[in-house]
C-alpha cells in the first residue's frame, strides 16, 4: 500500500544519499573550522614575531635614526608588514617618512610589488597602491592607471591616490577623469584624497569635470568644488545658482556656497527665499545667514512666518547665525512674532544655543 | 480510510516540500553570507588606513531609553563616553522608573532641568522635564511619564538635534569604534537610511571600566548555546538579506537610522512588542511603495555586547515576545506582500518570514508530532522515520557550523583554541533538544499574538547588578 513519500523507495534513497552528503558537508565543515582556527594560531603568533622584529626598527625611523641592521622580507610577512609599516608612515613627518621608505626598500618590499599587484587579492593590492604612493616608486604608474579602472571602489580609490602621490600634475587628470564617471566613489574618502593632493592642483581638473558633466551628475559632483579654489568654484556656483531650476543641482551649490567667504552676490540666494520648494529655501536661508549683516537680517526673519515647519527652523538657526545677533535681540524679537509655531521654534534655537554653549 | 491516508500523503508532501524550500533558502542565505563576508573582511583592515573618515563622520544622537535601571544607568552612560566618535550627544530617556533612575543620574552626572522648549514632532506620553549635564556637554535626560520602549524611543527622537540617531538599549555595551563602523554605510551611500551592527553575548566576558576587556564563552550551557543562535542569526540571517536590500530586522539594542527617514514614517510604533522590526518594515513600507530610492543595511562587525537569559523562564518569556513581535510587525504591514512595488522584501523576505519564521513553529511541531505518530501507526517506516529525523536534525546543525565558519573566516572572537570544541558542542545542543524547545515558546508567543496577551517580561540579570528590563 502506499503510505506517500515517507514510505517511496526513491524518495528514501534521495534522502539516505542527502544524509551522505550531509554528513560528509558536516565533516568538510568542521575540518575547516579547525584548520582556520589552527592557521588563525600559526598567524597570530607570526604576526606577533614580524611586529616584535619590525615596531622597534620602525619606531627608531619615526624618530629620524636609521636602524643599524634591518632585516630582510619574508613573502609571507607582506601583508602585516605593511598593515604596520603604513600605521607608522601615515603618521609620520616628512624626513621620517623618507627614513621609512628606505627602510622598506632595503627589506626588499619592491621585489614583492610586481607579483603581489598581479596575483595578490584585493586586499593585498589596496595594501601595494597605498604602498607605492608612499614609496614614490614610478615604475608602477600604468599598474595604477589600471588599478583605477578595477570594479572593486576601494581598490580604485587607492590606486587614485597612489597617481597623485607619484605625479601629482599628470595625476589629478587621470583621477579628474574618473571622478565623473565613478559613482560607486565615496566622495568624502575621494574628497580626501583629492585633499591631499592640494588645492592648486585640483581646482581646474575638477572645475573642468563639472563644466563638461551632464545635469544629473551634477549634484554628486558640485560639493568637489568645496575643495577647490574660490577663483574656480564661485563662477560655477553663481551659474548654477542663476540659471539651474533643478532642486538636486541647487542645494548642492547652497550647501557648497558658505565654504566660500568671498561670495557676495547676496541677491542670488534672496532670490531663492521665494522658491516654491521648501527644501531650497531653508537651504537658501541657511546659506544666506553666512554673508547677511545684522540690519539685513530682516529678510531671514520673514522666513519665521513660513508654511513649513522645516523653513521656520532653518530661519531661526540662520537669524542665530547673524554677526552681532545676541540672545537679547532674539528674545526682543520673538516677542514680536506673532505665529505660536514660529514663537515656539525660536525658542527651541534660543534653547539649543543656550545648550551648545 | 482511503480520506485518511490521502490526508496523509498529503502532509508527507508538504512537509518535504517545506524541509526542502526552507533549507534550500538558509543554504541560499548562507552562500550569500560567504561571498559578502569575504569581500567585507578582505576591505576591513585595509580600509582602516588612514583614518579618512573621522572629519566626515556625520554627528549622531545615541538614544537610551531607561526604565527602572537604577543600578546600571550610570555605569552604562558614563561606557557611551567612552565611545570614539567625533561629534555625538547622548540622550537618556527616563520612561517613568519607579526606582531612582533619575535621581541617580541626576547625582552622577550633575543634571540641572533645562528650559527647553520640547517640539513634540513624534507624538509621545507627557515629558515631565529635559535636564542637561553641567558635567558633559553633550548629554541630555528627558524625563517622561511611562509609555514604553517606542514611546522613549520617539521622545528621543523627537528632541534630538542631529541627522543620524542610534538607538541602544541601556543594558548594552558598545564597543568603542561601533560607531565609527556602524556610520559608515550612511557616509558611503547616501541612500542608506538605517543600519544595524551585530548583538554578540556579553554573559562570562570580563568587563573592566564599563567595557567588554576580554572575550570569554559563558559558563552556562543555556548561554553558549545562545552564542551560536546569535551567530547563526545575524552572520547569516541578516546578512544574507543585506546585499538583497530585504533585511527586515534590525536589533532594537543597536540600530542607526537618518532621523528623516524616522519621522517620514512616524517614528516608532507604540502598540507593539517588536517595535524594532516593525519600524523597518515600515520603511522599507514606506520607500518602496513611494519610489524612493534606500537602503537598510547591516555591517556584521560593530558590535554590541548583550545579556542573554540563562533560564528557562525568562529565555522563554523572550522568545514568546520575540515571535508575537514577528506575528505583528508581518500582520501590519501585510499589504505590502506581493505588492508590485515592494521588490525583493514583498516578493521574497516577508513570505520568507510568514512561512519559515512565524508559521515554522507550529510546522515543525507538527512535523515532528507526525513522524513520531506516523511511526507508531506503521505508516512511517523505521528507516523512513530514521533517515527523515536525522536529516532534519543534521541539516540544522551543518547550519550552525556554517555560521561558525563564518565567525572563523572573519571574526574569531573566541580566541581560545578550546573555544571551538566548546562551540561545536553547543552547535550540536542547538540543533539537538535546544531548538525543539524553543518552539514550545514560539507556539506561545503565536498564541499571545492572537488572543492579544502577555507582555515585555522581566529580565533576570546573570552578571551584572539586577535591574527590570524595559516594561510597558
Amino acid at each position: 500500500m502506499d503510505y506517500g513519500p515517507f514510505s517511496d523507495s526513491s524518495v528514501l534513497d534521495i534522502v539516505f544519499w542527502g544524509g551522505m552528503v550531509l554528513l560528509f558537508l558536516t565533516i568538510f565543515l568542521f575540518s575547516l573550522i579547525f584548520f582556520l582556527r589552527i592557521s588563525l594560531l600559526f598567524r597570530n603568533t607570526g604576526k606577533r614575531r614580524l611586529i616584535d622584529t619590525w615596531s622597534p626598527i620602525l619606531e627608531a625611523c619615526a624618530g629620524q635614526e636609521f636602524p643599524e641592521a634591518v632585516p630582510g622580507l619574508r613573502e609571507k610577512d607582506i601583508e602585516s608588514f605593511l598593515g604596520l609599516w603604513l600605521n607608522y608612515y601615515e603618521t609620520a613627518d616628512e624626513n621620517s617618512r623618507e627614513m621609512l621608505a628606505l627602510v622598506a626598500m632595503q627589506a626588499g618590499l619592491p621585489k614583492y610589488l610586481e607579483k603581489g599587484l598581479k596575483r595578490g587579492a584585493v586586499r593585498q593590492k589596496i595594501l601595494f597602491f597605498y604602498a607605492i604612493g608612499a614609496l614614490k616608486d614610478d615604475s608602477y604608474w600604468n599598474d595604477c592607471l589600471k588599478g583605477l579602472q578595477a570594479e572593486n571602489t576601494f581598490l580604485s580609490l587607492s590606486a587614485a591616490r597612489a597617481l597623485l602621490q607619484l605625479k601629482p600634475a599628470q595625476g589629478i587628470n587621470a583621477v579628474a577623469e574618473v571622478l565623473a564617471s565613478r559613482q560607486d566613489w565615496p566622495s568624502a574618502r575621494a574628497s580626501m584624497i583629492l585633499m591631499e593632493a592640494g588645492m592648486d592642483l585640483v581646482s581646474q581638473p575638477i572645475a573642468r569635470q563639472i563644466e563638461k558633466a551632464p545635469v544629473e551628475e551634477l549634484p554628486r559632483l558640485l560639493p568637489y568644488l568645496e575643495i577647490t579654489t574660490s577663483e574656480v568654484a564661485l563662477p560655477i556656483l553663481e551659474k548654477y545658482l542663476a540659471t539651474s531650476s533643478n532642486e538636486d543641482v541647487l542645494k548642492a551649490c547652497l550647501n557648497a556656497i558658505p565654504k566660500f567667504s568671498s561670495f557676495h552676490d547676496t541677491d542670488l540666494l534672496l532670490k531663492l527665499l521665494k522658491h516654491p520648494k521648501a527644501t531650497i529655501r531653508s537651504a537658501a536661508v541657511l546659506a544666506l545667514s553666512n554673508f547677511l549683516t545684522f540690519r539685513e537680517g530682516v529678510h531671514v526673519a520673514d522666513l519665521l512666518g513660513d508654511p513649513v515647519p522645516m523653513v521656520q527652523y532653518c530661519a531661526a538657526q540662520a537669524l542665530l547665525n547673524l554677526p552681532a545677533m545676541t540672545e537679547a535681540k532674539l528674545l526682543e524679537l520673538r516677542t514680536l512674532l506673532t505665529e505660536p509655531n514660529a514663537v515656539d521654534v525660536l525658542t527651541r534655537v534660543i534653547d539649543e544655543k543656550r545648550f551648545r554653549r | 480510510m482511503a480520506a485518511w491516508i490521502h490526508f496523509l500523503i498529503v502532509m508527507q508532501w508538504f512537509f518535504l516540500v517545506y524541509f526542502v524550500l526552507l533549507n534550500g533558502v538558509y543554504l541560499l542565505l548562507n552562500a550569500l553570507s560567504v561571498i559578502y563576508i569575504r569581500k567585507y573582511t578582505s576591505e576591513r583592515d585595509v580600509n582602516e588606513i588612514p583614518p579618512f573618515y573621522s572629519a566626515f563622520a556625520p554627528p549622531i544622537s545615541i538614544i537610551v531609553p531607561a526604565y527602572n535601571e537604577e543600578r546600571t544607568i550610570a555605569e552604562s552612560v558614563r561606557s557611551l563616553f567612552q565611545i570614539i566618535y567625533p561629534d555625538y550627544e547622548i540622550i537618556v530617556v527616563n520612561d517613568g522608573s519607579r526606582d531612582g533612575t533619575l535621581q541617580a543620574i541626576i547625582d552622577e552626572f550633575r543634571l540641572i532641568p533645562m528650559p527647553d522648549t520640547y517640539t513634540a514632532s513624534l507624538k509621545t506620553q507627557k515629558v515631565k522635564n529635559i535636564y542637561t549635564s553641567t558635567g558633559h556637554y553633550n548629554l541630555r535626560v528627558i524625563d517622561k511619564a511611562n509609555g514604553g520602549k517606542a514611546d522613549s524611543l520617539n521622545a528621543g527622537i523627537s528632541i534630538s538635534g542631529n541627522e543620524l540617531v542610534c538607538c541602544v538599549d541601556a543594558d548594552s555595551i558598545l564597543q568603542p569604534d561601533s560607531l565609527i563602523r556602524v556610520v559608515q554605510p550612511f557616509i558611503e551611500e547616501p541612500e542608506t537610511i538605517a543600519c544595524g551592527g551585530t548583538i554578540r553575548i556579553v554573559n562570562g566576558c570580563k568587563l573592566a571600566n564599563g567595557y567588554v576587556d576580554k572575550v570569554f564563552l559563558p559558563e552556562h550551557w543555556l548561554a553558549v548555546t545562545q552564542v551560536v543562535e546569535y551567530l547563526r542569526a545575524f552572520l547569516f540571517g541578516r546578512l544574507g538579506w543585506s546585499p538583497l536590500n530585504a533585511l527586515l530586522i534590525i536589533s532594537g539594542a543597536f540600530s542607526v537610522f537618518r532621523k528623516d527617514a524616522i519621522m517620514a514614517v512616524g517614528g516608532y510604533r507604540t502598540d507593539t512588542v517588536g517595535e524594532d522590526m516593525e519600524l523597518v518594515v515600515r520603511l522599507h513600507h514606506y520607500f518602496r511603495t513611494q519610489n524612493k530610492k534606500y537602503k537598510i543595511t547591516f555591517v556584521p562587525d560593530p558590535i554590541c555586547w548583550t545579556e542573554v537569559p540563562e533560564d528557562l523562564k525568562t529565555l522563554g518569556n523572550q522568545r514568546a515576545r520575540w515571535q508575537r513581535g514577528l506575528g505583528e510587525s508581518l500582520w501590519y504591514h501585510r499589504k505590502l506582500i506581493f505588492h508590485p512595488k515592494s521588490g525583493l522584501v514583498g516578493w521574497l523576505a516577508i513570505p520568507f518570514m510568514i512561512l519559515f519564521e512565524l508559521l515554522s513553529p507550529i510546522i515543525e511541531l507538527t512535523g515532528y508530532l507526525f513522524m513520531i505518530i506516523g511511526f507508531g501507526l506503521g505508516v512511517v517506516s523505521i528507516e523512513a522515520f530514521v533517515a527523515f529525523t536525522f536529516l532534519s536534525l543534521g541539516m540544522g546543525f551543518l547550519l550552525s557550523l556554517s555560521a561558525l565558519l563564518l565567525e572563523e573566516m572573519s571574526f574569531h572572537m573566541y580566541t581560545r583554541f578550546s573555544d571551538i570544541f566548546r562551540l561545536v558542542g553547543a552547535v550540536l545542543m542547538e540543533s539537538v533538544g535546544f531548538r525543539q524547545m524553543t518552539l514550545f515558546w514560539r507556539v506561545r508567543g503565536l498564541i499571545q499574538w492572537v488572543t492579544r496577551k502577555g507582555g515585555w517580561g522581566e529580565m533576570k540579570r546573570a552578571q551584572r547588578p539586577a535591574s527590570a528590563g524595559l516594561q510597558k
